[in-house]
């Protein structure tokens, strides 16, 4: 391979090039800085880790950390809990809740877990719902959303799917031959559980579990909305927000959550490489099933339709308080109405305007960056093309409260020409800040498009006559339409409800997108209706675009795609 | 196939090597194919023979050497504005156009009047018989159907060369012979240079004026089907074009006669003309099996040996003969109620002189 370039390299070269500046200025660099800034003296500017010294020192930042690192962990405990048994059912035993199973696992994810932590506190607080009927029925009460166990709770809830799905995809790929050879060996019950079905299924839980935890540990939202502040992403925008882009703690916060975030991508990546123990053979698939008697049968709903309740219950207690009056030390609201509808549609409508127009430009920067990159990489021999891969990917190992810091700092002073204002504070930084994050997204989805483009139908274009570019234009492209869309789909839906980063970058009221809204209004507790309202219009925006994206995913895709999870982070 | 003086050669490719990375796959090939020719591109998967179609369709790694089409060498031209038509072995037949659409890519490319490309992409679906069927998406046809769109897709450019990459392969047997056949008559309504690649020596049989088998990147010998059957230049050539016996040993000249003496010491009368070689090959037809103690002339080589194995294949009984420790393999025609050896009778071989070829390797 030679550097000198070949005409039919240039086009794709210039496009590497572009996308490479554009992650170059807005990933790299912004990132970088944060580190840098975190080892660097503020006073002398000299490298130093003093910074990190004092950020141990600190009583309050020790209990941020280990209060992330508990409720990170234990987030994983309970989304455990949830998801074993489900899993367990749905591969087990010839159960008529499977397709129920199934809808729990998506139905968490269309709701970010900011949105719904207000109303779960209306539900299950010291004052909730639950605990009224509880105290009212057996005289005691259980401290559900108590500081902690508030975000545990919320934040297992909402991410369990992962699990859940990562899990069920495990057991399934097990081949019943891998169970039935161990029998035919002399294994059966809990051995044969634990040395042949519990260790092929490990790494998909592992993956899984990875997932569950960084997620948590880099949440923003759930913990500011439920008024727990002595978490460490919640530090990292108090201290950026009241102290200023000055002081070196946010970024120490920083350094830290981008490490734990590598750390456990690397630890899911470590558990699936080399262990792909798909083992299902032709015509076999999943382990042996077996019927249920009629009171297993009950245990099973049972347990289904307990976790089924917990889950939709943000969703419910997110409409009940969007329609509710007052609702205040009471089972449920007072009376209802559509005033705070009203409200948002008379008053708030900019929230949506803005996050339509955000969401719609990030989405669409995001499909063109994708489908680029993914033409570069698999369809060029272009020196280095991995690396737009690689680097478009590291968007996810970034915590949004980094991306925030990061813009904050590199751009505050980089003043727009025209409009006369710094970039940090200019609405495109949001766009911008919405299109590195939900690149990922996009381009796993046009990279999956572009490997079902068979090579050999854009080499019978170029032998008819069709030039790199036409056949891009006449073939590649109509033909990845269906991964291009469901990639615009999922990003728009997923940046409509970005919080962590544009919590950061909003900079006047006008500017705000959806998520911000509903961060304001949940704010105070006449807000709290229209806020409801606001989350309710959110979940309707990710829900309908999740529905779309599968549709059109299912439509496209006649080849059965493995399993993979598409989930927001806010 | 007659060369016309004026016309220079369909295509020539002059010391042509190819690498992927490190591994040469097409070693120094050089080849003159003539206009309007059938020509055909016959060896075992990995010889580099569709490695050679998508080289002069200008895919795969640059190779170095030349190809010269009508003349003009198209090496350093993008595949585009090469005009050899390719129909690939699985259509690539775009799944989001019509079988119109399809067709007409080509000429639409081409910029062509509207007028223009209407007309001739009905002439092109009209010749494969398939104009019912133009608004149809490629995944509502069937294979042979699917096929013949790749086709019409492919000539209605009217190419200067066509190249078709195993193009029956994804057929079932039945359709593949009428496949064929249309494929052959096509090509001569057209008189169009068409090269064909094919692991199947009947199908590189029964359609090409001449072909080409390559091994290993190599091509080992070049000429009309018949003339390679019944002389390969090689072993390999001997075998892959059907089943051959194969002895080794060497030629020894006494001062009457000529005589092949194999390794495990058996002498073997040939005819004049051979002086040295390391291996006789005959093929299973131009062997006789007959009793023992039947005596042979002079047109006859006669071994003695012993049955090892029978099979009956319907139109024939093929023997394995132990003769002296070689496996001899007699193809002996069935016919109704003649009587037939077993396993262990003792027999006379008598191998036509005349087909024994002595090869130096």
């Amino acid at each position: 391979m030679s550097l000198q370039l070949t005409s039919v390299q240039r086009g794709p070269a210039v496009a590497g090039l572009l996308i490479a500046l554009f992650l170059l200025l807005f990933l790299v660099v912004p990132v970088g800085q944060v580190i840098f800034v975190a080892f660097q003296d503020p006073h002398t500017g000299e490298a130093t880790i003093i910074n990190f010294v004092d950020f141990f020192r600190n009583s309050l930042f020790r209990e941020s950390f280990f209060n992330s690192f508990y409720v990170a962990s234990m987030s994983v405990v309970i989304a455990s809990i949830i998801s074993m048994p489900l899993a367990y059912f749905t591969t087990r035993f010839n159960f008529g809740g499977t397709a129920l199973i199934q809808t729990l696992g998506i139905i968490p994810l269309i709701m970010p877990p900011f949105v719904g932590a207000v109303a779960m506190q209306l539900l299950f607080g010291a004052n909730g719902s639950v605990n009224l009927l509880l105290d009212e029925w057996f005289g005691f009460t259980v401290p559900f959303m108590e500081g902690l166990n508030g975000v545990i709770f919320v934040e297992s809830i909402h991410y369990f799917p992962f699990i859940l799905i990562n899990l069920s995809a495990a057991l399934s790929n097990i081949d019943r031959s891998m169970e039935e050879s161990a029998q035919n060996l002399g294994a059966n019950g809990l051995r044969l559980f634990r040395r042949i079905v519990f260790p092929l299924a490990m790494p998909g839980y592992v993956a899984g579990a990875a997932l569950v935890f960084i997620k948590v540990f880099d949440d923003l939202g759930t913990p500011l909305l439920l008024n727990v502040n002595t978490m460490l992403a919640p530090q990292a925008y108090l201290r950026v927000t009241s102290i200023g882009i000055s002081d070196p703690m946010g970024y120490v916060i920083s350094v830290i959550l981008v490490a734990f975030s590598l750390l456990s991508l690397w630890v899911s990546m470590r558990a699936l490489k080399g262990k792909d123990y798909a083992t299902v053979q032709k015509g076999g698939g999943g382990l042996m099933k077996r019927d249920l008697r009629s009171w297993e049968k009950v245990g099973c709903y049972g347990v289904v339709i307990l976790i089924l309740l917990l889950v939709l219950s943000p969703h419910f207690g997110l409409l009940l308080l969007s329609f509710g009056t007052i609702w205040s030390y009471a089972v449920l609201p007072d009376a209802f109405t559509i005033a705070h509808y009203i409200t948002v549609f008379s008053t708030a409508t900019q929230y949506i305007t803005n996050t339509l127009l955000y969401a719609g430009l990030a989405a669409l920067f995001d499909v063109i960056l994708a489908t680029a990159i993914a033409y570069v990489v698999w369809r060029t021999d272009l020196v280095g093309r991995k690396w737009l891969d690689y680097g478009a990917t590291a968007a996810l190992a970034v915590p949004g409260v980094v991306i925030g810091i990061g813009y904050l700092r590199t751009f505050h002073s980089v003043d727009v020409p025209l409009i006369d204002q710094p970039l940090a504070s200019w609405w495109v930084i949001i766009v911008i800040a919405m299109t590195v994050r939900r690149l990922p997204y996009a381009l796993r989805s046009c990279v999956a498009a572009i490997q079902q483009v068979s090579v050999m139908l854009e080499e019978a274009a170029e032998n008819l006559g069709a030039t790199k570019s036409r056949t891009v234009w006449r073939i590649v492209i109509p033909l990845m339409s269906g991964g291009i869309l469901a990639g615009f789909v999922t990003s728009f839906a997923t940046a409509a409800v970005e919080l962590s980063a544009t919590i950061m970058l909003v900079s006047r009221e006008t500017d705000a997108p959806l998520a911000y809204g509903i961060y304001e209004f949940m704010q105070s507790a006449a807000g709290r209706g229209p806020g409801a309202a606001l989350g309710v219009i959110a979940v309707l925006f990710v829900g309908i675009g999740t529905y779309a994206s599968h549709v059109i995913i299912e439509r496209s895709n006649k080849v059965r795609e493995p399993k993979s999870i598409i989930a927001e982070e806010t | 196939m007659m060369t016309n003086a004026h016309e220079p050669a369909g295509v020539v490719i002059e010391d042509l090597n190819l690498s992927f990375g490190d591994t040469h796959v097409l070693k120094g090939v050089d080849l003159t194919i003539n206009q309007g020719e059938f020509f055909a591109f016959l060896g075992p998967s990995g010889s580099g023979k569709s490695t050679l179609l998508r080289a002069i369709a200008g895919f795969g790694p640059t190779p170095t050497g030349r190809i010269l089409i009508q003349g003009h060498d198209i090496a350093d031209l993008p595949p585009w504005k090469r005009d050899v038509g390719m129909v690939f072995q699985s259509y690539a037949l775009w799944p989001h156009m019509t079988v119109r659409k399809n067709v007409a890519f080509g000429l639409e490319e081409r910029s062509l009047p509207k007028l223009e490309i209407n007309e001739r992409v009905e002439k092109a679906l009209d010749m494969v018989g398939l104009v019912d069927l133009a608004d149809r998406r490629p995944s509502q046809l069937s294979g042979g159907q699917q096929q013949r769109i790749a086709l019409a897709r492919t000539i209605v450019i009217e190419p200067k060369v066509l190249l078709l990459d195993e193009p029956l392969s994804n057929l079932d047997a039945n359709l593949r012979i009428q496949m064929r056949r249309d494929i052959r008559e096509l090509q001569q309504k057209l008189q169009l240079t068409t090269i064909f690649v094919t692991h199947d020596q009947e199908e590189a049989n029964t359609t090409s004026d001449r072909m080409a088998v390559l091994d290993q990147g190599v091509i080992q010998q070049v000429g009309a089907p018949i003339e390679l059957y019944d002389n390969p230049a090689n072993l390999f050539v001997a075998k892959f074009l059907g089943t051959a016996n194969i002895i080794k040993g060497s030629v020894i000249t006494n001062e009457s006669s000529l005589v092949f003496r194999t390794d495990r010491g058996m002498d073997i009368a040939l005819n004049q003309g051979y002086t040295h070689g390391r291996s006789i090959v005959f093929r299973p037809q131009n062997v006789d099996v007959c009793a023992a103690g039947t005596g042979a002339g002079d047109e006859h080589a006669k071994l003695n040996g012993k049955i090892e194995h029978m099979e009956f294949l319907g139109s024939i009984i093929r023997y394995g003969v132990d003769v002296n420790g070689d496996t001899v393999l007699v193809d002996h025609a069935h016919k109704m109620g003649e009587s037939i050896f077993q396993v262990g009778d003792s027999v006379d071989l008598l191998v036509d002189r005349e087909s024994i070829l002595v090869l130096a390797a």
